[in-house]
């Protein structure tokens, strides 16, 4: 199974972050925080079966939610940040890095 | 054969650019067939003109632009020194003139004790010019503008700055201030380097990660995406800091660490700062310096991060331990790594050698106070400080490197060069705190050079919401000599000046109530290679949370504090910057309460460390219902322990001319009050300092034995005494108590 790798980037304030893949909730995390070093906040890493999935990003203390659609038919990387007070993403079959 | 020259052309006019002469290109051609290669015929670029009969006169080698030093020359020769940058004419290709002149002012000072001499400057201020008119002459240019200072209030100030050259010679540059009507100030300063400032890193390498290269040497032509027209050269640390300016020496001395202990695998934040204190063979000594730490190490706690900038607040994800940005680490077991080789020979292997260098200028660059380009509203910046791949996501795949011409931008070029100094030289101001030319400026003094003692502030560091802010000061001897100090370093006798920075990047000189004029309180304090352990120093506890200005820490946040000395003689000291923080209230009740609280009744009455005269009674009661209110805080266990403190002595006010017990000590709520205070005390060992614990027993003592209650004094001292041992205080304050004890 590929690994998909979610990092969360820019713009997370003690934000309780949550993801669901496919409706099934995989991913829970309170006080997600940017530090403003990095630009990074947390990474998780799933292991998702090849093929299409819908994968909704809530940041439940900002009330908001995104739902990316996606192939992953190998390892992907996929940067969740907050930007003007909505969520963006970025995938990149390359590992973010921080410096 | 071909040759380019240097240009020539007539300069016989006033504000000409003598740049202009020494630029314009000439293909030079020798006779092929002339044995001697004596005939030769010039063909310009650029149309030829007269060429001035005395041009050879001007002639000059390299720029003006660059930093000078020297010292003042009138009215008071010698007192005060001038850092002075010039940035009006071309250093290098890659780096543009930014059309600034800016200094950093230093007052000179000048200690003999014995035969020992100690001479060093304190920094007083810096300053700018935006953009001043510059008029080329023959043999010299002439600057003109208005100076703009960072901080404090001055008078509207002009600088006119004349610099000759011949040759090899530039300089020195003369430099008159002029203020108001008549007064100027003049310096005469010789040209040290074309760079602008000068900063020496040391490099200490993990012995798990100890394979060249250990540095980075890049081509900028070796990999293909790159600007078509980028300038050829090779870069290193050195070079790519060259171009902006700064001149980097790098310690050719490398420690190698050993980190091969079983169990490690990661480096977190505190572990790269313990590092960097064990092995940073600059981190003793004074701060702020142009001094920087790098350690190239194997892998962060976060193995996605191929570099950092540790030393930073926790917040940010540093080590939180200042001061700040006095290191920075490369992690090369990163990812980016992987293909790194001395010698790359493919675009994988290049693309990692130019990763390397960027990772090392990029931390280097946090460590001058730079954050992240899109911190900055700059996403979209050609810049070291950007990183590739948020740029590509806006731009285009590849298209960072593709435009990217290695270099930082216009706006970080001016912070390095020209930036309020604190804000930009390492272990000055805090990471990401007030660091740019946009944001306000965050400078206090600091010295250069090593004074015979030594200033620092302590606190617990973090303070709640309403808690009164106490600081140690402490004084030690750093001489090999012993050294007699005026050791009253309260505010209120005038020796010791204190400067806070509030949240709001205001900054305030706490101004205390009372002026207090006395006998200096001489110490000599033993040298410190033979002193035994505290005998070459001396600490006091100093209030600070209230003044003649109000309450100083009303509000959550963080707060910078510096402290100055002035001692006997010409004796000036400051202290490094102490960072403490006020929390945030924990309820809708405190946040009430602050309102009763943050008044001048309050105010004083904490300054007094209470009182019963009626015209403090509101702040008094307000106080004493705090101490009730928070008595499981270390609020209400310093107001409870201040209270009873208070209450353990009589109070006297004059009634009808005349002076009476107006209210007789209260031993028994005395004792409750403080025992309260003990309680909260054993349950959070950070609720009192250990000085200002000391303090107050000491007082309660004090006032209970000049009421003839001299068993309870004794018995309150020895608890004391028992408690500090417990907590490691060291045997001369012990052994200093008992014998007060014993005299009581």
């Amino acid at each position: 199974m590929p690994a998909l790798n979610i990092d969360f980037q820019s713009g997370f304030k003690n934000d309780t972050v949550v993801i669901l893949v496919n409706n099934n909730e995989v991913f829970r995390k309170d006080n997600v925080q940017t530090l403003l070093l990095t630009d990074h906040a947390e990474s998780v890493s799933l292991d998702i079966e090849k093929g299409s999935v819908c994968i909704d990003i809530i940041i439940d203390t900002k009330n908001l939610r995104k739902a990316i659609n996606a192939d992953i038919m190998a390892t992907t990387y996929l940067g969740i940040s907050i930007v003007m007070g909505a969520i963006e993403h970025m995938v990149s079959g390359e590992p973010f890095g921080y410096a | 054969m071909t040759e380019t020259r240097k240009p020539a052309k007539s300069d016989s006019t006033v504000n000409s650019n003598p740049d202009e002469l020494m630029n314009t290109a000439y293909d030079v051609t020798f006779g092929s067939d002339s044995p001697t290669g004596a005939e030769w015929t010039a063909q310009p670029i650029n149309p030829i003109q007269p060429i001035s009969p005395d041009w050879w006169r001007c002639l000059r080698f390299g720029p003006v632009s660059g930093r000078y030093d020297g010292e003042m020359t009138s009215p008071n020769a010698g007192k005060y020194a001038l850092d002075l940058r010039v940035d009006i004419d071309m250093r290098h290709t890659n780096s543009p003139v930014l059309n600034r002149v800016s200094g950093d002012i230093y007052q000179v000072y000048n200690f003999n004790w014995g035969r020992y001499k100690y001479k060093w400057r304190v920094y007083r201020e810096s300053w700018i010019v935006d953009n001043p008119s510059v008029s080329w002459s023959r043999c010299s240019v002439g600057i003109t503008g208005s100076v703009r200072y960072w901080k404090g209030f001055h008078l509207a100030t002009g600088v006119t700055i004349v610099i000759p050259w011949q040759g090899l010679k530039i300089g020195p540059a003369e430099v008159t201030f002029t203020s108001g009507v008549k007064s100027k100030s003049v310096y005469s300063c010789d040209k040290k380097s074309s760079a602008f400032r000068e900063l020496t890193l040391e490099v200490d390498i993990c012995k798990s990660v100890n394979n060249q290269p250990t540095l980075p040497s890049y081509d900028t032509h070796a990999h293909p995406n790159r600007p078509v027209d980028l300038l050829q050269r090779t870069l290193t640390v050195e070079s790519a800091y060259a171009e902006a300016g700064i001149d980097v020496n790098i310690n050719p001395t490398h420690t190698i660490i050993n980190d091969s202990a079983a169990k490690f695998n990661t480096w977190s934040p505190a572990e790269l700062h313990d590092a960097m204190e064990l092995h940073f063979s600059q981190y003793k000594g004074t701060w702020p310096k142009w001094h920087m730490w790098c350690l190239l190490a194997g892998t962060f706690d976060n193995s996605g991060v191929g570099g950092i900038m540790f030393d930073a607040a926790a917040a940010y994800g540093g080590a939180g331990e200042p001061p700040d940005r006095q290191g920075c680490a490369v992690f090369r077991n990163h990812s980016w790594f992987n293909n790194l080789t001395s010698n790359p020979t493919n675009d994988t292997q290049d693309a990692a050698m130019r990763k390397f260098l960027y990772t090392y200028v990029h931390e280097m660059g946090h460590a001058f106070n730079f954050l992240h380009s899109w911190d900055k509203n700059r996403p979209d910046a050609l810049s070291w400080m950007n990183y590739d791949w948020k740029y590509d996501n806006r731009n285009g795949t590849n298209t960072f490197w593709g435009n990217f011409r290695m270099r930082f931008d216009d706006e970080e070029l001016l912070h390095m060069r020209h930036g309020d100094r604190a804000a930009v030289i390492m272990g000055g101001d805090p990471w990401a705190s007030g660091g740019h030319l946009e944001a306000p400026p965050g400078a206090m003094a600091d010295q250069v050079g090593e004074t015979p003692v030594e200033l620092l502030v302590r606190s617990k560091g973090y303070f709640q919401f309403m808690e009164p802010v106490n600081l140690e000061l402490r004084l030690r001897n750093i001489t090999g000599l012993p050294f007699e100090l005026e050791t009253q370093l309260n505010p209120e006798f005038g020796g010791v000046t204190l400067y806070i920075r509030q949240p709001n990047g205001r900054i305030l000189e706490y101004a205390p109530i009372f002026c207090k004029l006395a006998t200096p309180e001489i110490k000599t304090l033993k040298p410190k290679n033979t002193a035994k352990t505290g005998e070459d120093r001396h600490s006091q506890n100093v209030f600070a949370s209230y003044g003649t200005y109000g309450h100083y820490f009303d509000t959550p946040g963080e707060y910078l504090i510096r402290v100055v000395y002035n001692g006997p003689g010409d004796l000036f000291i400051n202290s490094p910057v102490h960072r403490l923080r006020i929390g945030q209230p924990f309820s809708r009740d405190e946040e009430r309460m602050a309102q009763d609280y943050f008044t001048y009744e309050s105010g004083m009455a904490l300054y007094l460390r209470g009182s019963s005269s009626p015209f403090l009674q509101k702040g008094m009661d307000t106080l004493q219902e705090m101490a009730e209110r928070f008595q499981e805080s270390p609020v209400g266990a310093y107001l409870a322990m201040m209270l009873g403190v208070n209450l353990s002595r009589p109070f006297f006010r004059i009634k009808k001319g005349k002076l009476v017990e107006s209210r007789s000590a209260d031993l028994e709520e005395a004792n409750a009050l403080t025992s309260l205070a003990l309680k909260q005390q054993e349950q959070d060992k950070t609720t009192f300092t250990n000085i200002a614990y000391h303090e107050f027993a000491r007082e309660r003592a004090e006032s209970l034995a000049g009421m003839g209650a001299k068993a309870e004094a004794k018995k309150g001292l020895r608890s004391l005494a028992k408690y500090l041992k417990e907590r490691g205080v060291k045997d001369s304050v012990l052994k200093e108590i008992d014998t007060y004890t014993k005299d009581l």
